[in-house]
């Protein structure tokens, strides 16, 4: 598939225009996927840890 | 900043704030995991106890007499456990409940696992060391203790019962112990 160095640029900048605006797609998905995670651990950490006492 | 970032620059800035983020989350687990360890004293044991596998029954602290729940002199409780394909002798234990109760045990032939349910006693019998853990049951109840470390074909059928009873209750079976034995169990 050949394309003109023109076309070439064009798409350049468009990706670029696309890219500008930053991953907040995935962000939120890391965001959201990593907060259950780590709420998940808190979670068990205080509600079932904890509770079941110390042992030395 | 430029008022008009390049891609470049967008990338770099959502990246690094991405591994702060990462990094930050990190150090609040390491630290709550040191802080656990250091505060309550509660980490993986790091004592050596050793002691021989092949003599655990005819001589020393683990004889078939010594097994079970010992009253000792200052109002705490030690029990002593031994581990082999494919039973817990004692098989069932009896402890006080509000009292802190040590466990000591070992394994005569392979690795067991050690865990009570509902109960954060969770580790491992190896053949010649002493595992041993101090804790406090809050109230009565009764517990499982699953050998939860594969340790042959037997492994699925090796469980014990932990029996917490009444402080009171305990120490009547301590006053009523036949003369012939000196350690306690729930064991018919």
């Amino acid at each position: 598939m050949t394309e003109d160095p023109n076309e070439l640029a064009k798409e350049d900048a468009q990706l670029d225009e696309i890219v500008k605006r930053g991953p907040s797609g995935a962000i939120a998905l890391a965001g959201i996927s990593t907060a259950i995670v780590i709420g998940i651990w808190f979670i068990f950490y205080f509600a079932v840890f904890l509770p079941r006492g110390v042992i030395q | 900043m430029a008022i008009h970032p390049s891609s470049h620059d967008v990338a770099e800035r959502v990246e690094r704030r991405w591994a702060i983020l990462v990094l930050a989350i990190v150090v609040v687990l390491v630290g709550m995991v040191v802080y656990t360890g250091v505060h309550w004293a509660m980490m993986p044991p790091s004592r050596v106890e050793t002691v021989r596998p092949e003599t655990l029954h005819v001589s020393g602290e683990f004889i078939e007499s010594n097994l079970g729940s010992a009253p000792e002199a200052d109002g705490s409780v030690t029990v002593r456990i031994v581990a082999q394909q494919y039973s817990f002798t004692p098989q069932c234990l009896v402890v006080p409940a509000g009292v802190p109760v040590t466990f000591r045990a070992t394994s005569s032939d392979v690795v067991h696992g050690f865990l009570i349910t509902d109960t954060n006693i969770n580790s491992m019998l190896e053949p010649g060391y002493v595992s041993t853990f101090k804790t406090t049951f809050d109230k009565p109840g009764d517990h499982l203790m699953p050998c939860h470390e594969y340790c042959g074909t037997g492994h699925q059928n090796m469980w014990a019962h932990v029996k917490v009873v009444d402080r009171a209750e305990f120490m009547q079976m301590a006053d009523k112990m036949p003369a012939n034995s000196r350690r306690l169990s729930c064991v018919q």
